[in-house]
């Protein structure tokens, strides 16, 4: 007998719609002006990620602070509202990492240095990824992954993710709401878990089927198997000044982490 | 499960990163091989697929729910390079795009869920379901227990990374830079959400999906089942019958290698606990490490008379039963069985491939 | 007299258990506008994806300007993207077809593959872009734009190669009235003696307006070839073929009858 209220399906709907909001809110906010959306997507994804990898590598405490404060300042002047980062990100980040830190200032020596690494670590590290993530369309910020070596064919693979993401993500939803719809009653444990692997299943035969269309789509256009990207943005002088000013900040949190 | 930035150090992301990528790149190559053209749309839609199955939120017996990553469902439909890639893909878009684990634990992340576990999924579930036909109650079992089997050793793989953070990477002042917690304390925590929820989860939906299959559509399980009886329509991956073996035993070796090598790698990694020279107790360094891998209990000033008549005597290639620094028993049994399945598989693929070559000699065609 | 486009002889594909089509015979000239007609199953669809190289038949011939259209031609690199230039289906589903992240890179994708150089992709795209008004969605992901944004940015996308042959499957399915009839303006325009256009369809409208050739397809096999006027209005074949149904109505003036029920225009 199910004891939770909302059954499978409507649980699971509500992680779905909250997916696509979080993703249409970082569209929105990619495609307004602001001052980090200006940055090429290849600089800014390198730039980050230089950042990201000293704040992981930094022995000190203030280095990374200042990291999350430049975040911040990073996030308003790019038009992102810090409430919107603190639900976002702070809230989930603090419950998590707080929740495992927590008990490691009895158990452990030094515990609560330690927690306070924990905690603020990952606190900045994803206050950064949202950031970027917030200031740059997903296309965009996959094809800035080309300038991190990624293989191309890596890189359209995940751009044809993310575009059929939202494509299952509606399917998926309506599948789960037809079915909430047509359950009459609390359902036992048992027959929710059928509908589960039901919903999984089905949801797998019919993207099966998709990607054997898209593949004939692929080739009607031309596709032998090798993926080119094509960037239709120049990298600008600008562009320069703002890596470079990311790389400062890193090199700067190296050294007095050290 | 998804571990975030922060946990894990630099000197970790970059071993664990350094692990996948062979992994990726061979998964991919291999996949290019036999899917051609088709590779890219099936692993796209197959990793946007992993990603929404993982927001599921999936009741389980006793009442709970717990959210599955695929894994085993991934290995028995794709197989397990298929696996490998749309999972690890599943995770890259999650960390980057919705800020669900870190990104330089990516490839943390992938190894333990996405390489480890396709690997150990698939490898338990061609085991268990050996020649049973495509319909057969047995593969439902089979997926279940792959998926449960994989996702503890992926929660396994992670504790270890943790546990190890705390002993190898800490301030001047001692401090854990990282994840806090040794060995000890990290395995039980991270193993028991496993062992029950997470554990269920996976089980709950790969022997679900498996057995919906069968009924609605057992095609999609003939790639992962070429000794089992099947119907002549084209699977997802071509596999001709005469090639079963030579296809699978890569595999087989790189599990039984993955699994034998676990200890290697914490060993080679920091002072081996109990491997003392009667040096390492006059020199200062070397006692502050100790110290700080013995929970705080500092070496006698003196060395001990037996140990230094016996020092020189002999010395081990390779740690006693259990990994000697390790402070707890239990542990070291863990990882010894570990090591010991993956030993066992390594003999099992060597005794097979004997077999075969005594068959053939006889003329015999399997 | 005009070049022949492709010619199909005996052609029969069979998919798993079931037979798609079967002793298939066809000829289409180039500049012609031709309508497969037929029910769902009827194989137009199949027909479609033959003609397009997708799938390639298990007994008889298919040639494009005189060229077979099997596996080993198409292993030749050469010979594979000069028929992808020149021939382009637009699927039914536009799901299916628009694949990329952003409507750019979708219109950019077939010269992409074609190898075309950077500027010149640039250029056609942007031009196919404002002829098609959907600039301003350039940057937009498919799964933010309507049925009727979907429908021009995947015709746009095909067309963006200039292809002389145009194969369409569907084209007006699931589109409201306005997108439909946008569409169908379109195609109308394309025509311009040198693009063949083959259209794969169940709805009688687009016969009437827009083919001058018509293909009726019945559950795999050629049921009928002509006129589309003509084949339009022989309701006793259409009833045959499944493409109309008769039923009662009843009108405001209370007069009730029973005739087949198709095409607005002759009622």
């Amino acid at each position: 007998m199910s004891r939770t209220s909302a059954g499978f399906a409507e649980r699971s709907i509500h992680s779905l719609l909250d997916a696509v909001d979080y993703a249409a809110q970082a569209e929105k906010r990619a495609e307004s002006a602001g001052l980090l959306q200006a940055m090429d997507a290849r600089l800014k994804v390198a730039g980050v990620l230089l950042v990201i990898i000293a704040v992981v590598t930094s022995r000190a405490l203030v280095p990374i602070a200042a990291v999350l404060g430049g975040s911040i300042l990073l996030a308003i002047g790019s038009g992102i509202r810090v409430r919107a980062i603190a639900t976002t990100v702070w809230i989930p980040a603090l419950l998590f990492t707080g929740a495992i830190a927590l008990p490691s200032i009895f158990l452990v020596q030094h515990g609560a240095r330690s927690a306070a690494f924990l905690v603020l670590r990952s606190v900045t590290c994803a206050t950064l990824s949202a950031v970027l993530v917030f200031s740059t369309p997903w296309p965009a910020l996959l094809k800035g992954l080309r300038a991190l070596r990624v293989p191309a064919i890596a890189v359209t693979i995940l751009g044809m993710t993310y575009r059929y993401l939202f494509s299952i993500l509606d399917v998926a939803r309506d599948m789960l709401e037809s079915r909430r719809s047509r359950t009459v009653g609390v359902l036992t444990g048992a027959e929710e878990r059928r509908m589960a692997a039901g919903a999984a299943g089905v949801l797998l035969s019919r993207s099966v089927l998709l990607s054997r269309e898209v593949h004939f789509a692929m080739l009607s256009r031309g596709f032998r198997g090798e993926a080119f990207t094509l960037e239709n943005r120049p990298i600008l002088s600008h562009d320069w000044v703002y890596f470079s000013g990311f790389s400062v900040a890193a090199a700067a949190v190296l050294w007095f982490g050290r | 499960m998804h571990i975030p930035d922060g946990y894990l150090s630099p000197a970790t992301c970059v071993t664990m990163y350094g692990a996948s990528a062979p992994f990726w790149y061979a998964a991919l190559a291999r996949m290019k091989r036999t899917l051609h053209t088709q590779t890219a749309p099936l692993l796209a839609v197959f990793s946007a697929l992993s990603f929404i199955v993982m927001m599921f939120n999936l009741p389980l017996p006793g009442g709970t729910t717990g959210h599955a990553v695929g894994v085993a469902t991934a290995a028995i439909v794709l197989g397990p390079w298929g696996a490998i890639l749309s999972i690890s893909m599943a995770l890259v878009i999650q960390a980057l795009l919705f800020g669900d684990g870190g990104i330089t634990a990516i490839g943390a992340n992938c190894f333990n869920m996405a390489i480890a576990g396709a690997l150990v999924a698939y490898a338990v579930y061609r085991l268990i379901s050996g020649r049973a036909a495509i319909g057969a109650h047995r593969r439902v079992i089979a997926a279940g227990a792959a998926g449960y089997i994989a996702i503890n050793v992926s929660a396994l793989l992670a504790a270890i990374e943790f546990g190890l953070q705390p002993m190898l990477f800490h301030d001047a002042i001692g401090a854990p830079l990282y994840a806090p917690y040794p060995l000890h304390i990290a395995i039980p925590a991270m193993m028991i959400g496993h062992l029950t929820i997470a554990g269920l989860a996976e089980t709950v939906l790969a022997a679900g999906v498996v057995a919906y299959l069968q009924k609605a559509d057992p095609e999609l399980l003939e790639a992962t089942a070429p000794a089992a009886t099947r119907s002549c329509a084209a699977p997802l991956g071509v596999t001709e019958p005469g090639a079963t073996w030579r296809r699978t035993r890569p595999l087989w070796i790189s599990l039984g290698v993955l699994l034998a090598l676990t200890p290697v790698g914490i060993v080679a990694a920091g002072s081996a606990w109990g491997e003392w020279s009667p040096a390492d107790f006059s020199n200062q360094a070397a006692r502050r490490q100790i110290a700080r891998a013995s929970g705080s209990v500092e070496l006698p000033a003196a060395v001990p008379h037996g140990l230094r008549r016996l020092a020189d005597v002999w010395t081990s290639p390779m740690p006693r039963y259990s990994a000697p620094f390790l402070r707890s028993a239990a542990f070291g049994y863990l990882l010894s069985a570990m090591t010991g399945a993956g030993l066992i598989i390594l003999a099992w693929v060597f005794f097979s491939w004997l077999q075969r070559r005594a068959r053939d000699g006889a003329g015999g065609v399997p | 007299m005009a070049d022949t486009v492709f010619e199909l002889k005996q052609v029969r594909y069979r998919y798993r258990d079931l037979v798609a089509l079967d002793d298939l015979n066809l000829r289409i000239e180039e500049g012609s506008r031709t309508v497969l007609l037929g029910a769902n199953g009827s194989g137009k669809s199949t027909l479609l994806r033959i003609l397009d190289a997708l799938y390639f038949a298990d007994a008889g011939s298919v040639r494009f300007r005189g060229r077979e259209l099997d596996e080993r031609a198409f292993e030749s690199d050469e010979f594979a993207f000069d028929f992808r230039r020149r021939v382009g289906l637009v699927f039914q589903s536009p799901d299916v077809q628009l694949f990329n992240p952003t409507v750019f890179d979708e219109l950019a994708f077939g010269p992409l593959q074609l190898r075309w150089p950077r500027d010149q992709i640039v250029d056609r795209v942007e031009s196919v872009m404002e002829r098609f008004e959907i600039a301003h969605l350039r940057d937009r992901p498919p799964h933010r734009l309507s049925g009727g944004e979907k429908k021009r940015v995947a015709v746009a996308s095909v067309l963006v190669l200039d292809p002389e042959v145009l194969l369409l499957d569907e084209p007006t399915a699931a589109l409201d009235p306005r997108s439909e009839s946008q569409i169908i303006n379109l195609l109308a325009s394309l025509g311009d003696g040198k693009r063949t256009i083959i259209i794969a369809t169940h709805d009688l409208n687009l016969a009437f307006d827009i083919a001058d050739g018509c293909v009726l397809l019945e559950r795999g096999r050629l049921a009928a070839t002509g006129d589309p006027r003509e084949i339009v209005r022989d309701t006793e074949l259409l009833g045959r073929v499944n493409l109309i149904h008769e039923h009662l109505h009843r009108h405001a003036s209370g007069i009730v009858h029973s005739h087949p029920h198709r095409h607005p225009h002759e009622h």
